[in-house]
């Protein structure tokens, strides 16, 4: 029994209620549309071997498309990247890439191989010109492209459990090794190895898993690809569609560190690499600062580790002032793109060893306007394929000024993801 | 009307509080499935099975297997470096809160014709009961090939290592090689 007074109000909660329903679903059609869960879509795909460190994750161990229609994944296709099975064996693999001058400058030369074209910064830009250079070479058009790395690989294995494939049994305990010994050890006399093979048969044993997985099992599944998203260890490049899980470097307004690694001829070492940040900026009254990076890594290895290192800091960035403790070292090399300042090394850390470069900068004021406070915010990007790395942070406020609030400043902040540094002072 | 304020906040709070409650159970769902796809399976002894102790050998059908050693942690790492030395694409990356176990198994072709041998068909049980699956193995000279192909010449003989990843804490108990008909039981203790 309702009184006649109520009804405007009813009215206006159904309508209030459609309203966020359709904000909610409208756009989810548009996103699920772009996926291939409505109609169909061909994305390329690209497995990311991360313990042999590229820019925008790893080296490219194989790559392929897979169609999704409706929701299905259907003609899965996978390559060994080296083998140019893909280009018919006929195509130069050699690949223009034009960028980042970072690289172009320190190799000299705008020519890579296809599998090693993975030098841009970050997956959004990789993305496309490689979708690019992939219909050029086999005329297949995509839609997107889809990027997995080996710790991704090894936490999906996590949330299936075990799986099947050729009568042997994959664990996320084995599957990394099980990788390498299908890419190095089954090389037969063509140079083959057998890795597209167990790959394939490994990728739809894991769709297969998901499919059949109970709701509980869906659901985990559907998490851990959350996660790997955030990490970055599961990349997607969607155009119109999951634009936040692209990679895209993160730069907005403040003070800005990415720390782009590539591993540079010292073969699966990654994962026995510690890398430590080390960031102290110091702010002056008129709103200028500098700051000193120091990137340490500490080589578990019993050979030597070669790294091509890009640190990437805000536009108008002077260097000042540049220090290596290595064995070795190139650099560094600064260049300018995209609103952002790039500082390169080639840096050499001898077995069981660590080895360190600092680079010493001035910036034009980064504070953001936050009313009668100061706000610095540094937002440091973590890199996709890198499991995890220590992050160390100082800042140095002007003299007087008094800390209102702050996090993440410290040391030893294992981070497995993108950090905001925050202080706010007056 | 201050009734009916009464009535709305006493609804959103118990939806509030439904909401917390689904969210923590899903959480506890999510956790204990996690936890059971992430532990390996536990270990269901093969029948008919021949059994052996450690540096013991053992025959079934065309192969003879015999575990010479088992070395794990440090030591695990050290030997496998000394078998793995020119090999930068096989370094073992211990996962945090595992160790790896390697071991040394002698095989052999015990009779004429080519035997299937594959190093993924052998099992480490630990002291968990659970089953451990072969990470990587590294042969000799003479069988490096066999390994990949899955398949040993007439009188091949093979100095394997092979290695497993298992958490720590856990000891291996027996190898199994599983593939032979029987299966061979190598126990450990």
């Amino acid at each position: 029994m309702t009184r006649d007074s109520d009804r405007p109000l009813r009215y206006a909660a159904v309508v209030i209620i459609v309203l966020v329903l359709a904000a909610i679903v409208l756009p989810s059609i548009g996103v699920l549309s772009d996926l291939g869960y409505v109609g169909e879509r061909t994305y390329l795909l690209v497995l990311q071997d991360n313990t042999e460190l590229r820019n925008t994750g790893g080296l490219m161990a194989c790559v392929g498309s897979v169609e999704i229609q409706n929701g299905a994944l259907q003609n899965l296709k996978l390559y060994y990247s080296q083998s140019n099975a893909y280009a018919n064996g006929t195509l130069s693999a050699a690949v223009n890439i034009g960028g980042p001058e970072s690289f172009t400058a320190f190799y000299n030369t705008t020519y890579v191989r296809f599998w090693d074209m993975n030098v841009q910064y970050d997956f959004a830009t990789f993305a496309p010109l490689y979708a690019s250079a992939w219909q050029q070479l086999t005329g297949q058009h995509s839609d997107g492209v889809i990027g997995l790395d080996l710790t991704g690989l090894q936490e999906l294995l996590k949330a299936t459990g075990p799986v099947t494939v050729a009568n042997e049994t994959i664990t996320w305990r084995n599957v990394i090794d099980r990788v390498h010994f299908a890419d190095v050890a089954t090389k037969g006399e063509a140079g083959q190895p057998a890795l597209n093979g167990f790959l394939g048969q490994l990728a739809s044993k894991i769709v297969t898993a998901t499919q059949t997985a109970d709701p509980a099992g869906k659901l985990l599944l559907l998490s851990t690809l959350h996660t790997l998203a955030q990490q970055q260890h599961l990349l997607i490049y969607a155009p119109g569609a999951l634009t936040s899980y692209d990679g895209a470097i993160q730069k907005q307004t403040g003070d800005y560190l990415y720390v782009v690694d590539a591993n540079s001829g010292s073969a699966k070492a990654d994962l026995n690499v510690n890398r430590t940040i080390t960031y102290h900026t110091y702010l002056y009254d008129n709103g200028t600062q500098t700051s000193n990076v120091t990137i340490t890594y500490a080589n578990n290895c019993g050979w030597t580790y070669k790294v091509f290192t890009t640190t990437i800091v805000p536009n108008d960035a002077v260097l000042l002032n540049t220090r290596y403790n290595s064995s070795y070292h190139l650099g560094p090399l600064v260049t300018y793109a995209d609103n952002l300042t790039t500082i390169s090394s080639y840096v050499e850390v001898p077995a069981h060893a660590t080895a360190n470069v600092t680079y010493e900068y001035s910036l034009p004021s980064t504070l953001l306007p936050a009313g009668v406070f100061s706000h610095y915010d540094l937002y440091v990007q973590k890199q996709p394929g890198i499991d995890q790395f220590t992050l160390n942070t100082a800042v140095t406020l002007p003299q007087g000024a008094q800390v209102i609030h702050e996090s993440n400043v410290g040391n030893g902040i294992v981070a497995n993801s993108d950090v905001q540094v925050e202080v706010i002072y007056r | 009307m201050r009734r009916r304020t009464k009535a709305i906040a006493a609804v959103a709070i118990a939806v509030i509080l439904v909401a917390i409650v689904l969210l923590a159970t899903l959480q506890t769902a999510l956790t204990t499935e996690s936890a059971r796809n992430e532990q390996n399976p536990l270990f269901v002894q093969p029948q008919p099975n021949v059994q052996a102790r450690l540096a013991q050998s053992a025959t079934a059908g065309n192969l003879t297997f015999s575990v010479q050693n088992v070395m794990n942690g440090t030591n695990a790492l050290q030997v496998w470096a000394s078998v793995n030395a020119s090999n930068h694409y096989a370094p073992l990356n211990p996962i945090p809160g595992s160790t790896y176990a390697v071991i040394n198994v002698t095989v052999t072709s015990a009779i004429k014709g080519a035997t299937p041998f594959s190093f993924s068909n052998i099992v480490l049980v630990g002291s968990d009961g659970r089953s451990y699956y072969a990470n990587y193995a590294e042969g000799n000279a003479s069988c490096s090939a066999s390994l990949a192909a899955a398949q040993f010449k007439p009188g091949g003989a093979c100095d394997v290592y092979v290695a497993f990843s298992i958490p720590d804490g856990i000891a291996p108990a027996k190898i199994v090689y599983t593939a032979s008909n029987p299966a061979i039981v190598v126990n450990l203790g």
